[in-house]
């Protein structure tokens, strides 16, 4: 072996599966083909349009920076790769909106610096968040979330998690006396002391509750097991 | 023959010795700061594993969040320790094995300090909620650009001394180190070009892009840095040849073929082209191949030499490390297999078999090297043998607890009650929580390890070893006859240097 076959090895052996598994891949997902609609089956049709409200492109970036994924995943795998079709308030707010995760599902998802980045999530330390946003349901639902990215554990009947605290999210400043604000948190503090959040646990909040992706999919590609048995 | 022999082992004695004089500041540098991010790796470790199961432990200090305690830790572990312990191994195998002593060690140590400085800067980055949120790849994006080029820096001194060795033999060790010179930047590129400067990708293409760079940076630079050490120390602590060169040979080509495809299985599940999971998948579960010809390789070579393993410290290290490789490439088959992935995709598991890989592989390795390598450049012997075995002992034990108890079982068991969907998620929780107190009992014997380790190291770098000719072995009395009496390094040494 002279070292210029040692050479022309290694550069064939890395660049045929760096182009099949990373380049080649890379090309053909940034530019997605849309999904029909069929009418015989979905009774209605047109191209299929993921949708997501609230801001969510800023919320993941502060979802990256706290690196919330590392205990939450954001996926929902189909049957051959796991249950979590199966598990309660997972993968729909219903059983019949129930979906696994697609390709459609993470427009706008972004690393910490702007870039197009999924959470897919490290661990299950913490419950998937792919339909997190129904958990948190109306005016009240959203004075829970916050609380809860104050401090999990001033939840009621939530003492026993193992979630982390986020004070650096919020500011606690001399209560003034005037009408709380609806975004005043009711948590115990200091006298004369209140704590509200800031624009980041705002922003974070906001993302939390669009996070619900049952929306529906075109028949061709929803396994959804209770599809067509309504 | 006599005098000639007796001359050219002279010649080749004062070679060395002038190799490792150019090399002392750069190699001690990269080791000793190395050291110390692993000390403040394993703190913020320790930190996020204690939360992980007492979420209000210092949570009045807001940076100190589990979520950036994690992303530093892990961030600071690979870029802080591993890839400097690496450097430090790689340039002075290169010097040794080209026989050319270094010119450039004025800018190496130049480039180290800036690769220091940057380090520290992206980890204050992740400490202040400007980290990217990408496991692995925590650091603010401005980190990368920096990193690639300081490595360029660093890595292209041991290119030129490859092009002018002497010799012209290449040895094994030498064509790790060379794939692993090549590997490790394109991986990097790839990882920082795709998700950074184009930006715009699919966003889970961008994850899954983000896998395999870990995959790669595991199996295409940790490993062939680790494997080149133990391929350079095995033959010559024991002073016997390499077992079989064709299974080397056969071991390296398989790592090269094998190694690149891995990485995809990370999203099992996920919205990517199913056979990108499953080519993941399946290579890494191929590489167990080259994992066990390098182990069966190394320890064949070794074996019919057990005291001078038991003895020598950097043989001892080495071969637990390769044992180490062996068991690495076992657990990642086992979390590859598809009944297991979608148990252990999201549990701890993934998290103890990272740590097995860099700790209870590539880590015992490095210091193996480490133990070689600092008495030599420095002209000092090891002081304390003691220390050496607190060591060795408090790591295996502590990194085994980690990752095979708590990683492995606690792994299985977490995803067993995630995937029991009638069961409430609060049971996998509990699971979780306990494994985790193991895990921070694992660390702090990590931490009493490399307490003793980088102290240990600190006296070395302030030259404060032994002035002995003796090598320093784990054993009584070792002071025997083999190298004769024991006498001043200096006053032995300066007639022939």
């Amino acid at each position: 072996m002279t070292v210029k076959h040692f050479f022309y090895g290694l550069i064939i052996s890395f660049a045929v599966p760096w182009l099949l598994v990373v380049a080649i891949p890379f090309e053909s997902m940034r530019s997605l083909e849309s999904v029909e609609f069929s009418e015989d089956k979905d009774e209605r049709t047109g191209p299929y349009i993921p949708s997501r409200g609230g801001r969510m492109s800023n919320g993941s970036l502060i979802y990256a920076a706290e690196n919330c994924a590392s205990c939450h995943s954001q996926v929902i795998r189909p049957t051959y790769a796991g249950n979590d079709l199966f598990r309660e308030g997972w993968a729909g707010a219903s059983k019949d909106s129930r979906r696994e995760s697609n390709a459609f599902d993470y427009p706008g998802e972004m690393n910490g610096a702007g870039n197009a980045f999924a959470h897919i999530g490290e661990s299950r330390n913490g419950p998937d968040l792919s339909n997190v946003g129904y958990r948190y349901e109306g005016e009240q639902g959203y004075q829970d979330l916050l609380v809860r990215l104050y401090n999990p554990r001033l939840l009621e009947g939530n003492y026993k998690s193992i979630c982390q605290p986020n004070p650096a999210l919020f500011k606690t400043e001399d209560d003034k006396g005037q009408a709380n604000h609806r975004d005043t948190l009711d948590v115990p503090t200091k006298e004369g002391k209140k704590v509200v959040p800031r624009d980041t646990a705002l922003t974070l909040a906001n993302y939390i509750l669009s996070l619900r992706r049952d929306d529906q999919v075109p028949d061709s590609m929803n396994y959804n097991p209770r599809k067509g048995k309504k | 023959m006599s005098t000639e022999s007796t001359q050219q082992m002279a010649e080749d004695a004062t070679l060395r010795a002038e190799i490792d004089r150019s090399l002392r500041h750069p190699v001690m540098f990269f080791f000793t700061s190395g050291a110390a991010w692993l000390a403040v790796s394993l703190l913020l470790g320790i930190i996020a594993t204690a939360k992980s199961f007492a979420p209000g432990f210092l949570s009045c200090v807001d940076c100190l969040t589990y979520g950036r305690t994690f992303a530093a830790h892990m961030n600071v572990l690979l870029y802080g320790w591993c890839a400097q312990a690496a450097f430090g191994t790689m340039i002075w195998l290169m010097s040794r094995l080209s026989r050319q002593p270094s010119q450039s060690s004025g800018v190496i140590l130049t480039v180290g300090h800036a690769w220091n400085a940057v380090i520290a800067l992206g980890t204050i980055g992740i400490l202040s909620g400007n980290g990217s949120g990408q496991p692995w790849m925590g650091f603010p994006n401005f980190v990368w650009p920096c990193l690639i080029v300081l490595y360029a820096a660093i890595a292209i001194w041991s290119v030129i001394q490859f092009r002018v060795r002497r010799g012209g033999h290449v040895f094994i060790s030498q064509w790790y180190i060379l794939a692993a010179l090549f590997w490790f930047p394109w991986t990097l590129l790839t990882a920082h070009v795709f998700i950074h400067v184009i930006g715009d990708g699919h966003p889970v293409f961008a994850t899954a892009i983000n896998a395999w760079f870990r995959s790669g940076l595991l199996f295409l630079f940790f490993t062939p840095i680790a494997i080149a050490s133990a391929y350079y120390l095995a033959p010559k602590v024991t002073g016997r040849p390499v077992y079989s060169y064709s299974l080397a040979l056969f071991g390296f080509w398989a790592l090269a073929v094998v190694g690149p495809w891995a990485g995809m299985q990370k999203l099992y599940g996920a919205p990517i082209p199913v056979w990108l999971q499953y080519a993941g998948a399946g290579a890494t579960i191929l590489l167990l191949i080259p994992a066990i010809a390098v182990s069966v390789n190394i320890l064949k070579t070794v074996s019919a030499k057990g005291e001078t393993v038991a003895h020598s410290p950097s043989l001892r290290f080495s071969v637990a490390g390769i044992i180490g490789l062996a068991a690495t490439a076992l657990f990642a088959a086992a979390l590859a297999l598809p009944g297991s992935m979608s148990l252990t995709q999201f549990s701890i598991a993934s998290y103890g078999f990272d740590i097995f890989a860099l700790y209870g592989f590539f880590s015992m390795c490095m210091f193996g090297a480490i133990y070689f390598i600092v008495p030599r450049i420095t002209g000092r012997e090891w002081i304390s043998t003691k220390f050496i075995r607190v060591h060795f002992w408090s790591s295996i034990y502590g990194v085994v607890f980690i990752a095979l108890f708590c990683g492995l079982l606690g792994g299985y068991l977490q995803g067993q009650a995630v995937e029991n969907f009638s069961e409430p998620f609060a049971s996998a929780m509990g699971r979780y929580k306990i494994y985790t107190i193991g895990m921070a009992i694992g660390w702090v014997f990590v931490l009493l390890a490399n307490f003793f380790f980088c102290f240990h190291l600190l006296l070395m770098w302030l030259r404060l070893g032994r002035r002995s000719n003796h090598p320093t072995l784990l054993k009584h009395n070792a002071h025997g006859q083999v190298h004769g009496p024991e006498g001043d390094l200096d006053s032995l040494q300066s007639p022939t240097s």
